[in-house]
């Protein structure tokens, strides 16, 4: 099977719990993630993925959605 | 608390808030429910609602497509309302559960008073985390991750139930709209009014919720980055007027009306009145309306041991809990009817009296 990733994302423009939910909800239907957890609170997404997706389609997904997204910088 | 501002509140601000993001789920679930997806869900509720005049173009069809546009419109109209229906149930019984909780504390002026300044001070500060203000920018009420779980899978059911699942599942996720009609529901004063606003804020939310389940999804994604400030201000004024109310109900002389009052003595929209005087005893006569207390001033004489009689004429909401924050008197008065309240020997000066939420106020004046 294919290798697994993990992507960490900055997300601005949620403004309650639900938003971190839709935005979970959207990544749940892209084939290739395999778990996301998203935080209003941190403002942060976390999610694993394959190679049938890369990052660029998660934040396109998120960016679809309303929010702005884009990797977390350590 | 006047219903239609609550009604009005959901339909605007909550409405804008709450049908944005829920509404997302919700169309996500209606098209994941309608079988196969060529797309993700959410790109097929999205394409869905800007896409119902395409389709006759030169867009594929989805495998799902309906050619009865009637048809079509029960079938979206379906899942929103059995949504919205759950949402009220589970709105609804915090409301009661609310409304019954701070009827406890209803005992006195004061504790009443000072759970409501406690109410609008929390979504004054839910507003300042809002809109990004520094030091607030952390304070974000966020449902356990157990309840995210719980909302999501009922948001992923391919159930026929499942809208009204989400529906009533949405009670772990408000947005910061409806924690401050929540924190009005605490402060109604009965479970049946608490029960009574947060239904009412829900009613209100329903019109756009119907709109965007239906058309306008395209606008909702738009709007959604935007909501952040948009809902701050919102909860920035709501939590204002909530404050303000416990000062009105705490007899504050910081309280908006009592400022006015200083700022402006001369300048009324209203004539005063003037108590009625007979046998040694006064009685000061004020209307209870559903717009609040008339006149707003009423010239009475110092000295004399005073009645309050209130005409209480369709008078609804917190208007019928007339309160003298002064005298730690609250009295519940009928929708129609006459209520006569003792309040002793008037002293001269100014003595204030409100609503149960202090939105409503009318002072005595003796001299």
């Amino acid at each position: 099977m294919a290798n697994t990733a993990t992507l960490e994302l900055t997300v601005e423009g949620m403004h309650c719990g639900s938003c971190a939910l839709l935005i979970d909800d959207a990544l749940a239907d892209l084939p290739g993630v395999l778990t996301s957890a998203t935080s209003t609170k941190t403002r942060a997404s976390t999610v694993t993925h394959d190679n049938r997706t890369n990052p660029q389609q998660i934040i396109t997904t998120i960016e679809a959605l309303g929010y702005h997204a884009s990797p977390t910088t350590i | 608390m006047n219903l239609t501002a609550v009604l009005v509140t959901g339909l605007l601000a909550g409405g804008v808030s709450c049908a944005a993001v829920q509404g997302g789920l919700l169309a996500a679930l209606i098209a994941r429910q309608r079988g196969p997806a060529t797309a993700p869900a959410h790109q097929a509720a999205a394409a869905s609602a800007s896409g119902r005049a395409t389709r006759a173009g030169h867009d594929p069809a989805p495998a799902n497509a309906r050619p009865n546009p009637g048809l079509a419109l029960v079938e979206d109209l379906v899942p929103v309302a059995g949504f919205l229906a759950g949402k009220l149930v589970s709105h609804a019984l915090l409301g009661a559960l609310l409304g019954a909780v701070g009827a406890t504390v209803r005992l006195s002026v004061h504790l009443s008073a000072a759970v409501q300044l406690l109410a609008g001070a929390a979504v004054i500060v839910f507003g300042l985390a809002q809109l990004g203000v520094p030091g607030f920018r952390r304070i974000v009420i966020e449902p356990p991750a157990s309840m995210g779980k719980l909302v999501l899978r009922s948001a992923r059911s391919r159930a026929a139930f499942a809208p009204a699942l989400l529906g009533l599942a949405s009670i772990l996720i408000p947005c910061g709209v409806t924690l401050s009609v929540e924190a009005l529901a605490l402060t109604s004063g009965s479970a049946l009014a608490g029960a009574a606003t947060m239904a009412v804020y829900v009613i209100g939310t329903s019109p756009l919720f119907a709109l965007l389940g239906y058309a306008a999804r395209k606008a909702a994604t738009a709007w959604r980055g935007r909501l952040a400030v948009a809902t701050g201000i919102a909860l920035l004024a709501m939590g204002l007027i909530t404050f303000n109310g416990g000062l009105e109900v705490a007899g504050s002389p910081l309280a908006a009306s009592r400022l006015a009052a200083s700022l402006t003595p001369a300048v009324s929209d209203t004539p005063a009145g003037v108590a009625t005087v007979a046998g040694g005893h006064q009685t000061v006569t004020i209307t209870a309306t559903s717009d609040g207390y008339s006149p707003a001033t009423v010239h009475a004489r110092a000295g004399i041991p005073t009645t309050v009689l209130i005409q209480s004429d369709d008078a609804q909401g917190c208007i019928r809990a007339f309160t003298v924050p002064d005298l730690d008197i609250q009295q519940i008065l009928p929708a129609t009817g006459q209520t006569r309240v003792e309040i002793g020997t008037l002293h001269p000066g100014t003595l204030a009296y409100a609503c149960g939420m202090g939105m409503y106020t009318g002072t005595i004046t003796a001299s």
